[in-house]
Protein backbone atom coordinates (compact mmCIF):
# COMPACT_ATOMS: atom_id res chain seq x y z
CA UNK A 1 0.00 0.00 0.00
CA UNK A 2 1.55 3.00 -0.77
CA UNK A 3 1.19 6.23 1.66
CA UNK A 4 -0.08 9.39 0.61
CA UNK A 5 1.97 12.18 0.71
CA UNK A 6 1.49 14.86 3.85
CA UNK A 7 0.94 18.64 3.11
CA UNK A 8 4.09 18.74 5.38
CA UNK A 9 5.65 16.48 2.96
CA UNK A 10 4.92 18.65 0.05
CA UNK A 11 5.81 21.89 2.02
CA UNK A 12 8.80 20.62 2.62
CA UNK A 13 9.89 19.78 -1.18
CA UNK A 14 8.60 23.09 -1.91
CA UNK A 15 10.87 24.91 0.32
CA UNK A 16 13.81 23.10 -1.04
CA UNK A 17 13.09 23.75 -4.61
CA UNK A 18 12.54 27.62 -3.49
CA UNK A 19 16.11 27.91 -1.65
CA UNK A 20 17.86 25.92 -5.37
CA UNK A 21 15.50 28.89 -7.41
CA UNK A 22 17.19 31.40 -5.40
CA UNK A 23 20.54 29.54 -5.77
CA UNK A 24 19.49 30.50 -9.71
CA UNK A 25 18.43 33.83 -9.21
CA UNK A 26 21.71 34.88 -7.68
CA UNK A 27 23.86 32.40 -10.56
CA UNK A 28 22.01 34.73 -12.78
CA UNK A 29 24.06 38.15 -12.04
CA UNK A 30 26.87 36.73 -13.62
CA UNK A 31 25.54 37.21 -17.04
CA UNK A 32 23.52 40.34 -15.64
CA UNK A 33 26.92 42.09 -14.69
CA UNK A 34 28.52 40.72 -17.98
CA UNK A 35 25.28 42.54 -20.05
CA UNK A 36 25.53 45.83 -17.93
CA UNK A 37 29.39 46.00 -18.51
CA UNK A 38 29.39 45.04 -21.83
CA UNK A 39 26.25 47.52 -22.74
CA UNK A 40 24.34 44.33 -23.43
CA UNK A 41 20.97 46.30 -22.44
CA UNK A 42 18.79 43.88 -24.34
CA UNK A 43 20.13 40.70 -22.60
CA UNK A 44 20.38 42.99 -19.33
CA UNK A 45 16.56 43.07 -19.83
CA UNK A 46 16.27 39.40 -20.15
CA UNK A 47 18.61 38.66 -17.33
CA UNK A 48 16.34 40.44 -14.70
CA UNK A 49 13.00 39.00 -15.93
CA UNK A 50 14.17 36.06 -15.21
CA UNK A 51 16.29 36.39 -11.76
CA UNK A 52 12.63 37.79 -10.72
CA UNK A 53 10.99 34.85 -12.39
CA UNK A 54 13.04 32.45 -10.56
CA UNK A 55 13.23 35.00 -7.08
CA UNK A 56 9.55 35.62 -6.68
CA UNK A 57 8.63 31.85 -6.43
CA UNK A 58 11.79 31.27 -4.55
CA UNK A 59 10.58 33.90 -1.60
CA UNK A 60 6.86 32.08 -1.73
CA UNK A 61 7.92 28.57 -1.05
CA UNK A 62 10.84 30.03 1.87
CA UNK A 63 7.37 31.79 3.84
CA UNK A 64 5.82 28.19 2.52
CA UNK A 65 8.15 25.91 4.13
CA UNK A 66 8.40 28.23 7.41
CA UNK A 67 7.61 26.06 9.82
CA UNK A 68 7.32 22.93 8.03
CA UNK A 69 11.44 23.33 7.65
CA UNK A 70 11.99 21.81 11.18
CA UNK A 71 10.70 18.26 10.24
CA UNK A 72 12.97 15.87 9.25
CA UNK A 73 13.76 14.99 5.64
CA UNK A 74 14.27 11.50 4.95
CA UNK A 75 15.59 10.28 1.91
CA UNK A 76 12.76 10.25 -0.35
CA UNK A 77 12.23 13.56 -0.12
CA UNK A 78 15.89 14.60 -1.38
CA UNK A 79 15.77 12.38 -4.30
CA UNK A 80 11.83 13.93 -5.50
CA UNK A 81 14.14 17.44 -4.66
CA UNK A 82 16.56 16.46 -6.84
CA UNK A 83 14.40 15.39 -9.54
CA UNK A 84 12.31 18.37 -9.80
CA UNK A 85 15.35 20.83 -9.90
CA UNK A 86 16.67 19.18 -13.03
CA UNK A 87 13.07 19.74 -14.60
CA UNK A 88 12.54 23.07 -12.94
CA UNK A 89 15.80 25.37 -13.22
CA UNK A 90 16.00 24.25 -17.11
CA UNK A 91 12.69 25.36 -17.41
CA UNK A 92 13.29 28.92 -15.78
CA UNK A 93 16.70 29.27 -17.12
CA UNK A 94 15.25 29.29 -20.90
CA UNK A 95 13.78 32.63 -20.00
CA UNK A 96 16.66 34.62 -21.55
CA UNK A 97 17.81 32.11 -24.25
CA UNK A 98 13.82 32.24 -26.04
CA UNK A 99 14.07 36.20 -25.53
CA UNK A 100 17.43 36.03 -27.44
CA UNK A 101 15.62 34.73 -30.63
CA UNK A 102 18.48 32.42 -31.25
CA UNK A 103 16.18 29.50 -31.28
CA UNK A 104 13.99 28.30 -33.16
CA UNK A 105 11.42 27.05 -30.94
CA UNK A 106 10.81 26.90 -26.99
CA UNK A 107 10.96 23.12 -26.59
CA UNK A 108 14.99 23.68 -28.57
CA UNK A 109 15.86 26.49 -25.51
CA UNK A 110 14.16 24.00 -22.98
CA UNK A 111 16.44 21.17 -24.87
CA UNK A 112 19.49 23.79 -24.56
CA UNK A 113 18.85 24.53 -20.49
CA UNK A 114 18.64 20.66 -19.92
CA UNK A 115 21.63 20.43 -22.01
CA UNK A 116 23.32 23.00 -19.75
CA UNK A 117 22.05 21.81 -16.70
CA UNK A 118 22.62 17.68 -17.08
CA UNK A 119 26.69 19.02 -18.71
CA UNK A 120 25.87 17.22 -21.73
CA UNK A 121 26.39 19.95 -24.11
CA UNK A 122 24.24 19.40 -27.43
CA UNK A 123 22.81 22.24 -28.97
CA UNK A 124 19.81 23.39 -30.99
CA UNK A 125 21.13 27.46 -30.95
CA UNK A 126 21.09 29.04 -34.12
CA UNK A 127 23.98 31.52 -35.26
CA UNK A 128 25.95 30.66 -32.21
CA UNK A 129 28.66 32.83 -33.33
CA UNK A 130 26.50 36.03 -32.97
CA UNK A 131 25.09 35.20 -29.84
CA UNK A 132 25.09 38.14 -26.99
CA UNK A 133 27.66 37.30 -25.32
CA UNK A 134 26.35 37.49 -21.66
CA UNK A 135 23.61 34.72 -23.09
CA UNK A 136 26.69 32.67 -23.75
CA UNK A 137 28.06 33.55 -20.37
CA UNK A 138 24.50 32.04 -18.79
CA UNK A 139 24.47 29.03 -20.98
CA UNK A 140 27.69 27.63 -19.67
CA UNK A 141 26.51 29.37 -15.82
CA UNK A 142 23.96 26.63 -16.28
CA UNK A 143 26.27 23.58 -17.03
CA UNK A 144 29.14 25.12 -13.67
CA UNK A 145 25.56 24.97 -12.04
CA UNK A 146 24.62 21.84 -12.91
CA UNK A 147 28.22 19.98 -12.91
CA UNK A 148 28.96 21.68 -9.47
CA UNK A 149 25.44 20.36 -8.60
CA UNK A 150 22.55 23.58 -7.51
CA UNK A 151 21.67 21.23 -4.45
CA UNK A 152 25.27 20.99 -3.18
CA UNK A 153 25.43 25.26 -3.71
CA UNK A 154 21.95 25.49 -1.62
CA UNK A 155 23.67 23.01 1.03
CA UNK A 156 26.61 24.96 1.01
CA UNK A 157 24.54 28.21 1.77
CA UNK A 158 21.38 27.33 3.43
CA UNK A 159 22.90 24.10 5.69
CA UNK A 160 19.19 23.04 5.01
CA UNK A 161 18.11 20.28 7.16
CA UNK A 162 17.79 16.66 5.65
CA UNK A 163 21.45 17.98 4.07
CA UNK A 164 22.54 14.13 4.10
CA UNK A 165 19.63 12.90 1.84
CA UNK A 166 19.69 15.45 -0.54
CA UNK A 167 23.87 14.82 -1.18
CA UNK A 168 23.33 11.30 -1.49
CA UNK A 169 20.33 11.58 -3.84
CA UNK A 170 22.67 13.46 -5.91
CA UNK A 171 25.48 10.58 -6.63
CA UNK A 172 28.03 12.15 -4.34
CA UNK A 173 27.89 9.19 -1.84
CA UNK A 174 31.39 9.57 -0.77
CA UNK A 175 32.02 11.43 2.47
CA UNK A 176 35.28 12.75 2.26
CA UNK A 177 34.96 14.80 5.72
CA UNK A 178 32.88 14.16 8.68
CA UNK A 179 29.95 16.36 7.33
CA UNK A 180 28.17 17.20 4.64
CA UNK A 181 28.99 20.93 4.66
CA UNK A 182 32.68 20.45 5.06
CA UNK A 183 32.39 17.81 1.95
CA UNK A 184 30.97 20.28 -0.42
CA UNK A 185 33.16 23.12 0.56
CA UNK A 186 36.39 21.06 0.03
CA UNK A 187 34.20 20.47 -3.32
CA UNK A 188 34.21 24.26 -4.11
CA UNK A 189 37.77 24.70 -3.12
CA UNK A 190 38.99 22.35 -5.81
CA UNK A 191 37.18 23.92 -8.48
CA UNK A 192 38.05 27.58 -7.38
CA UNK A 193 42.02 26.51 -7.14
CA UNK A 194 41.17 24.83 -10.69
CA UNK A 195 39.17 27.99 -11.92
CA UNK A 196 42.16 30.22 -11.07
CA UNK A 197 44.63 28.31 -12.87
CA UNK A 198 42.55 27.09 -15.90
CA UNK A 199 41.11 30.68 -16.56
CA UNK A 200 44.74 32.14 -15.84
CA UNK A 201 46.16 30.05 -18.45
CA UNK A 202 43.79 30.26 -20.94
CA UNK A 203 43.45 33.93 -21.07
CA UNK A 204 46.97 34.52 -21.41
CA UNK A 205 47.07 31.88 -24.21
CA UNK A 206 43.71 33.80 -26.11
CA UNK A 207 46.25 37.30 -25.59
CA UNK A 208 49.55 35.51 -26.77
CA UNK A 209 48.52 32.74 -29.38
CA UNK A 210 45.20 33.79 -30.50
CA UNK A 211 45.97 37.51 -30.74
CA UNK A 212 42.30 38.29 -28.64
CA UNK A 213 41.77 41.50 -26.44
CA UNK A 214 42.30 40.71 -22.84
CA UNK A 215 38.81 41.19 -22.08
CA UNK A 216 37.27 38.91 -25.21
CA UNK A 217 40.09 36.78 -24.16
CA UNK A 218 38.88 36.34 -20.22
CA UNK A 219 35.57 35.72 -21.89
CA UNK A 220 36.31 32.79 -24.06
CA UNK A 221 38.33 31.46 -20.83
CA UNK A 222 36.20 31.85 -18.12
CA UNK A 223 33.31 29.96 -20.86
CA UNK A 224 35.49 27.35 -21.74
CA UNK A 225 36.87 26.98 -18.18
CA UNK A 226 32.74 25.99 -16.61
CA UNK A 227 32.50 24.14 -19.45
CA UNK A 228 35.76 21.89 -19.45
CA UNK A 229 35.80 21.68 -15.47
CA UNK A 230 32.35 20.60 -15.10
CA UNK A 231 32.85 18.25 -17.97
CA UNK A 232 30.00 20.03 -19.82
CA UNK A 233 31.09 20.72 -23.91
CA UNK A 234 29.33 24.01 -24.69
CA UNK A 235 31.46 26.63 -26.38
CA UNK A 236 31.26 30.42 -26.65
CA UNK A 237 32.05 29.65 -30.66
CA UNK A 238 29.96 26.83 -33.47
CA UNK A 239 33.11 25.20 -34.57
CA UNK A 240 33.91 23.96 -30.68
CA UNK A 241 37.41 24.06 -29.70
CA UNK A 242 38.91 24.19 -33.32
CA UNK A 243 37.70 27.67 -33.17
CA UNK A 244 40.89 28.36 -31.27
CA UNK A 245 43.40 26.57 -33.51
CA UNK A 246 46.29 25.81 -30.50
CA UNK A 247 47.74 22.99 -28.96
CA UNK A 248 48.28 24.80 -26.00
CA UNK A 249 44.77 25.53 -25.74
CA UNK A 250 43.85 22.45 -26.10
CA UNK A 251 46.36 21.06 -23.70
CA UNK A 252 45.12 22.97 -20.53
CA UNK A 253 41.25 21.80 -21.80
CA UNK A 254 42.94 18.35 -21.25
CA UNK A 255 43.82 18.78 -17.92
CA UNK A 256 40.50 20.53 -16.89
CA UNK A 257 39.31 17.74 -18.33
CA UNK A 258 40.60 14.65 -16.65
CA UNK A 259 40.35 16.76 -13.46
CA UNK A 260 36.60 17.04 -14.09
CA UNK A 261 35.84 13.52 -14.52
CA UNK A 262 38.25 12.68 -11.48
CA UNK A 263 36.00 11.44 -8.47
CA UNK A 264 36.11 14.47 -5.92
CA UNK A 265 37.34 11.24 -3.10
CA UNK A 266 40.52 11.07 -5.61
CA UNK A 267 41.31 14.81 -5.78
CA UNK A 268 40.87 14.49 -2.02
CA UNK A 269 43.38 11.54 -2.09
CA UNK A 270 45.98 13.39 -4.63
CA UNK A 271 45.72 16.32 -2.28
CA UNK A 272 46.84 14.67 1.09
CA UNK A 273 49.65 12.47 -0.92
CA UNK A 274 47.62 9.22 -0.49
CA UNK A 275 49.36 6.47 -1.49
CA UNK A 276 48.24 2.66 -3.10
CA UNK A 277 45.93 4.62 -5.26
CA UNK A 278 46.63 2.37 -8.44
CA UNK A 279 45.47 -0.15 -6.10
CA UNK A 280 41.68 1.27 -6.01
CA UNK A 281 39.45 -0.63 -8.55
CA UNK A 282 38.08 2.80 -10.15
CA UNK A 283 41.03 3.96 -10.69
CA UNK A 284 42.20 0.62 -12.34
CA UNK A 285 39.22 0.56 -14.45
CA UNK A 286 39.41 4.12 -15.77
CA UNK A 287 42.81 3.94 -17.29
CA UNK A 288 42.53 0.28 -18.58
CA UNK A 289 39.49 1.62 -20.75
CA UNK A 290 41.04 5.04 -21.60
CA UNK A 291 44.33 3.18 -22.81
CA UNK A 292 42.31 0.18 -25.01
CA UNK A 293 39.97 3.26 -26.51
CA UNK A 294 42.40 5.33 -27.24
CA UNK A 295 44.34 2.28 -28.98
CA UNK A 296 41.32 1.35 -30.98
CA UNK A 297 40.57 4.77 -32.13
CA UNK A 298 44.29 6.05 -33.09
CA UNK A 299 44.25 2.14 -34.72
CA UNK A 300 41.16 3.02 -36.78
CA UNK A 301 42.35 6.06 -37.69
CA UNK A 302 45.22 5.10 -38.74
CA UNK A 303 44.03 2.52 -40.98
CA UNK A 304 41.17 4.46 -42.51
CA UNK A 305 43.69 6.86 -43.84
CA UNK A 306 41.90 10.17 -42.22
CA UNK A 307 45.11 12.01 -41.15
CA UNK A 308 48.79 10.19 -43.16
CA UNK A 309 50.57 12.34 -40.01
CA UNK A 310 51.47 10.61 -36.69
CA UNK A 311 50.98 14.61 -35.02
CA UNK A 312 47.56 15.07 -36.54
CA UNK A 313 46.47 12.14 -35.77
CA UNK A 314 47.87 12.17 -32.33
CA UNK A 315 46.17 15.51 -31.80
CA UNK A 316 42.68 15.08 -32.81
CA UNK A 317 42.27 11.56 -31.74
CA UNK A 318 43.61 11.73 -28.09
CA UNK A 319 41.49 15.13 -27.58
CA UNK A 320 38.39 13.19 -29.14
CA UNK A 321 39.05 10.34 -27.30
CA UNK A 322 39.73 12.30 -23.92
CA UNK A 323 36.52 14.51 -24.75
CA UNK A 324 33.87 11.69 -24.90
CA UNK A 325 35.40 9.48 -22.32
CA UNK A 326 35.39 12.50 -19.61
CA UNK A 327 31.99 13.10 -21.06
CA UNK A 328 32.81 16.93 -22.27
CA UNK A 329 31.79 16.63 -25.52
CA UNK A 330 34.54 18.98 -26.82
CA UNK A 331 35.71 18.71 -30.14
CA UNK A 332 38.23 19.72 -32.45
CA UNK A 333 37.02 18.36 -35.58
CA UNK A 334 33.68 19.50 -37.34
CA UNK A 335 30.61 17.45 -37.26
CA UNK A 336 31.16 16.40 -40.84
CA UNK A 337 34.61 15.32 -40.50
CA UNK A 338 33.61 13.44 -36.99
CA UNK A 339 30.40 11.57 -38.82
CA UNK A 340 33.09 10.49 -41.40
CA UNK A 341 35.06 8.41 -38.60
CA UNK A 342 34.36 4.69 -39.27
CA UNK A 343 34.88 1.40 -38.34
CA UNK A 344 37.31 1.02 -35.21
CA UNK A 345 37.74 4.70 -34.43
CA UNK A 346 33.56 5.20 -34.51
CA UNK A 347 33.56 2.25 -31.99
CA UNK A 348 36.19 3.86 -29.85
CA UNK A 349 34.48 7.04 -29.17
CA UNK A 350 31.47 5.80 -28.87
CA UNK A 351 31.80 3.30 -26.15
CA UNK A 352 34.43 5.92 -24.67
CA UNK A 353 30.96 7.95 -24.45
CA UNK A 354 29.13 4.93 -23.14
CA UNK A 355 31.50 4.28 -20.36
CA UNK A 356 32.02 7.86 -18.69
CA UNK A 357 34.36 9.01 -15.87
CA UNK A 358 34.67 8.12 -12.22
CA UNK A 359 31.82 8.24 -9.85
CA UNK A 360 31.35 11.28 -7.48
CA UNK A 361 32.46 13.71 -10.81
CA UNK A 362 30.86 15.82 -13.01
CA UNK A 363 30.78 12.67 -15.94
CA UNK A 364 28.39 10.86 -17.28
CA UNK A 365 27.40 7.41 -18.57
CA UNK A 366 27.68 4.65 -16.80
CA UNK A 367 30.82 5.66 -14.49
CA UNK A 368 34.51 3.27 -14.06
CA UNK A 369 33.17 1.77 -10.95
CA UNK A 370 30.12 0.09 -12.35
CA UNK A 371 32.20 -1.20 -15.18
CA UNK A 372 34.99 -2.05 -13.12
CA UNK A 373 32.22 -3.85 -10.64
CA UNK A 374 30.23 -5.09 -13.36
CA UNK A 375 33.58 -7.38 -14.83
CA UNK A 376 34.29 -8.27 -11.50
CA UNK A 377 31.08 -9.84 -10.69
CA UNK A 378 31.10 -11.39 -13.75
CA UNK A 379 34.59 -12.88 -13.25
CA UNK A 380 34.01 -13.77 -9.81
CA UNK A 381 30.60 -16.12 -11.28
CA UNK A 382 32.97 -17.65 -14.01
CA UNK A 383 35.77 -18.34 -11.47
CA UNK A 384 33.44 -20.02 -9.31
CA UNK A 385 31.76 -22.25 -12.03
CA UNK A 386 35.02 -23.44 -13.10
CA UNK A 387 36.78 -24.11 -9.41
CA UNK A 388 35.71 -26.99 -7.21
CA UNK A 389 32.93 -27.03 -5.39
CA UNK A 390 33.55 -25.59 -2.23
CA UNK A 391 36.35 -23.20 -3.13
CA UNK A 392 36.08 -19.80 -1.60
CA UNK A 393 36.64 -16.96 -4.32
CA UNK A 394 37.58 -13.53 -2.35
CA UNK A 395 34.65 -11.39 -2.95
CA UNK A 396 36.79 -8.05 -1.46
CA UNK A 397 38.41 -4.87 -3.95
CA UNK A 398 40.39 -2.15 -2.97
CA UNK A 399 38.59 1.30 -3.02
CA UNK A 400 40.31 3.66 -0.73
CA UNK A 401 40.67 0.40 1.37
CA UNK A 402 39.48 -2.99 1.29
CA UNK A 403 35.60 -2.96 0.57
CA UNK A 404 33.25 -6.06 0.10
CA UNK A 405 31.51 -6.89 -3.12
CA UNK A 406 28.13 -8.08 -1.58
CA UNK A 407 25.03 -10.19 -4.16
CA UNK A 408 23.17 -6.92 -3.42
CA UNK A 409 25.53 -4.27 -4.21
CA UNK A 410 26.60 -6.54 -7.56
CA UNK A 411 22.70 -6.79 -8.24
CA UNK A 412 22.65 -3.22 -7.97
CA UNK A 413 25.23 -2.19 -10.16
CA UNK A 414 24.19 -4.76 -13.03
CA UNK A 415 20.74 -3.57 -12.66
CA UNK A 416 21.76 0.23 -13.36
CA UNK A 417 24.11 -0.70 -16.10
CA UNK A 418 21.85 -2.96 -17.66
CA UNK A 419 19.39 0.12 -17.20
CA UNK A 420 21.91 2.79 -19.65
CA UNK A 421 22.40 0.05 -22.01
CA UNK A 422 18.29 0.13 -22.21
CA UNK A 423 18.38 3.89 -22.61
CA UNK A 424 21.19 4.19 -25.71
CA UNK A 425 19.13 1.38 -27.40
CA UNK A 426 16.12 3.70 -26.64
CA UNK A 427 17.32 6.70 -28.31
CA UNK A 428 18.91 4.53 -31.29
CA UNK A 429 15.91 2.82 -32.05
CA UNK A 430 14.10 6.51 -31.94
CA UNK A 431 16.58 8.09 -34.47
CA UNK A 432 16.56 4.99 -36.81
CA UNK A 433 12.49 4.99 -36.62
CA UNK A 434 13.05 8.73 -37.76
CA UNK A 435 15.37 7.16 -40.94
CA UNK A 436 19.22 8.15 -39.75
CA UNK A 437 21.33 5.32 -40.03
CA UNK A 438 22.01 3.46 -36.91
CA UNK A 439 25.47 4.09 -36.33
CA UNK A 440 24.74 8.13 -36.00
CA UNK A 441 21.72 7.39 -34.67
CA UNK A 442 23.46 5.25 -31.63
CA UNK A 443 26.06 7.57 -31.30
CA UNK A 444 23.94 10.83 -30.84
CA UNK A 445 21.78 8.68 -28.06
CA UNK A 446 24.86 7.53 -26.30
CA UNK A 447 26.21 11.25 -26.57
CA UNK A 448 22.70 12.68 -24.91
CA UNK A 449 22.41 9.79 -22.22
CA UNK A 450 25.58 9.95 -21.01
CA UNK A 451 25.90 13.67 -20.79
CA UNK A 452 28.90 14.33 -23.44
CA UNK A 453 27.51 16.07 -26.05
CA UNK A 454 29.98 15.52 -29.09
CA UNK A 455 27.73 15.09 -32.37
CA UNK A 456 27.54 13.51 -36.10
CA UNK A 457 25.07 16.44 -37.05
CA UNK A 458 21.65 14.51 -35.53
CA UNK A 459 21.23 16.76 -33.01
CA UNK A 460 20.14 19.72 -35.57
CA UNK A 461 17.20 22.68 -35.42
CA UNK A 462 14.41 21.68 -37.05
CA UNK A 463 14.72 17.81 -36.21
CA UNK A 464 12.01 16.22 -35.12
CA UNK A 465 9.98 17.10 -31.94
CA UNK A 466 9.50 13.64 -30.24
CA UNK A 467 13.27 12.94 -31.13
CA UNK A 468 13.50 16.00 -29.25
CA UNK A 469 11.34 15.22 -26.18
CA UNK A 470 13.29 11.56 -26.09
CA UNK A 471 16.95 13.11 -26.19
CA UNK A 472 15.83 15.61 -23.18
CA UNK A 473 14.29 12.62 -21.47
CA UNK A 474 17.89 10.43 -21.84
CA UNK A 475 19.68 13.34 -20.47
CA UNK A 476 17.49 14.31 -17.93
CA UNK A 477 17.42 10.30 -16.55
CA UNK A 478 21.03 9.62 -17.67
CA UNK A 479 22.01 12.68 -15.33
CA UNK A 480 20.18 11.56 -12.55
CA UNK A 481 21.30 7.76 -12.65
CA UNK A 482 17.63 6.89 -12.77
CA UNK A 483 16.76 6.41 -9.02
CA UNK A 484 15.94 10.08 -8.45
CA UNK A 485 13.83 9.82 -11.30
CA UNK A 486 12.50 6.46 -10.08
CA UNK A 487 11.94 8.16 -6.99
CA UNK A 488 9.76 10.90 -8.41
CA UNK A 489 7.46 8.53 -10.04
CA UNK A 490 6.52 6.68 -7.15
CA UNK A 491 6.08 9.81 -5.14
CA UNK A 492 3.82 11.13 -7.99
CA UNK A 493 2.21 7.63 -7.85
CA UNK A 494 1.58 8.10 -4.16
CA UNK A 495 -0.20 11.19 -4.45
CA UNK A 496 -2.26 10.28 -7.27
CA UNK A 497 -3.76 6.46 -5.75
CA UNK A 498 -1.60 7.01 -1.93
CA UNK A 499 -4.18 6.53 0.94
CA UNK B 1 53.97 28.38 26.22
CA UNK B 2 53.54 30.07 22.85
CA UNK B 3 49.86 32.03 22.48
CA UNK B 4 47.38 31.04 19.61
CA UNK B 5 48.05 32.56 16.28
CA UNK B 6 45.81 35.26 15.34
CA UNK B 7 42.68 33.86 13.30
CA UNK B 8 43.39 35.68 10.50
CA UNK B 9 47.19 34.17 10.04
CA UNK B 10 45.69 30.49 10.82
CA UNK B 11 43.56 31.81 7.75
CA UNK B 12 46.16 32.73 5.41
CA UNK B 13 48.39 29.40 6.61
CA UNK B 14 45.30 27.15 5.80
CA UNK B 15 44.74 28.90 2.51
CA UNK B 16 48.12 28.75 1.59
CA UNK B 17 48.59 25.01 2.69
CA UNK B 18 45.34 24.71 -0.07
CA UNK B 19 47.05 26.35 -3.11
CA UNK B 20 50.45 23.61 -2.40
CA UNK B 21 47.76 21.11 -1.95
CA UNK B 22 45.82 22.31 -5.14
CA UNK B 23 49.13 22.77 -7.01
CA UNK B 24 50.38 19.42 -6.07
CA UNK B 25 46.92 17.89 -7.72
CA UNK B 26 47.12 20.13 -10.69
CA UNK B 27 50.76 18.89 -11.10
CA UNK B 28 49.92 15.01 -10.97
CA UNK B 29 46.70 15.89 -14.02
CA UNK B 30 48.96 17.33 -16.03
CA UNK B 31 51.56 14.80 -15.89
CA UNK B 32 48.82 12.05 -17.00
CA UNK B 33 48.31 14.71 -19.84
CA UNK B 34 51.86 14.44 -20.90
CA UNK B 35 51.54 10.80 -20.60
CA UNK B 36 48.71 10.42 -22.92
CA UNK B 37 50.36 12.51 -25.24
CA UNK B 38 53.48 10.15 -25.45
CA UNK B 39 51.56 7.27 -25.52
CA UNK B 40 49.08 8.60 -28.32
CA UNK B 41 52.22 9.83 -30.56
CA UNK B 42 53.89 6.28 -29.85
CA UNK B 43 51.21 4.92 -30.62
CA UNK B 44 49.98 6.98 -33.84
CA UNK B 45 53.65 7.07 -34.85
CA UNK B 46 53.15 3.06 -35.16
CA UNK B 47 49.97 3.06 -36.81
CA UNK B 48 51.12 5.45 -40.03
CA UNK B 49 54.60 4.25 -40.06
CA UNK B 50 52.96 0.42 -41.01
CA UNK B 51 50.30 1.52 -42.87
Amino acid sequence: MLLRPSVTDLRLIAHDLGRILAVVAAAGLLPLGWAIFRGEWSAAGWFLLMIGTAAVPAAAAEFLGWGARRQRVDWSHGLVVVALTWLVVPAVGTLPLWLSGHWGRWLDTFFDAMSGITTTGLSLVQDLDHLPESVNIWRHTLQFLGGQGIVLAALTFFSASGALSMYQAEGREERIFPSVISTARFIWLVSVIHGVVGVTALTVDGILVQGFEPVRSFFHAINVFMAAFDTGGFTPQSTSIAYYHSALYEGVLAVLMVAGAMSFGLHHALWNRRRGLLRNLEVRTILTTFGILLAVTIVGLGISGVFTHAPALTRRGLFQVLSAHTGTGFSTVSTTELSRWSGLAFVGITVAMALGGMSSSTAGGVKSLRIGLTVKAMADSIREALLPEGAVVPDTFQQYGVQRLTPRMAQSVMAVSLLYVGLYLLGAGVGYAYGYPLDQALFESVSASAAVGLSVGVTAPGMPILMELVMILQMWVGRLEFVAVFALLGFMASLAVGE
Amino acid sequence: MPSDPHPVVRWLRRRAENIVQGTRGLAIEATIVLVLIVVAFALSFLVVALR
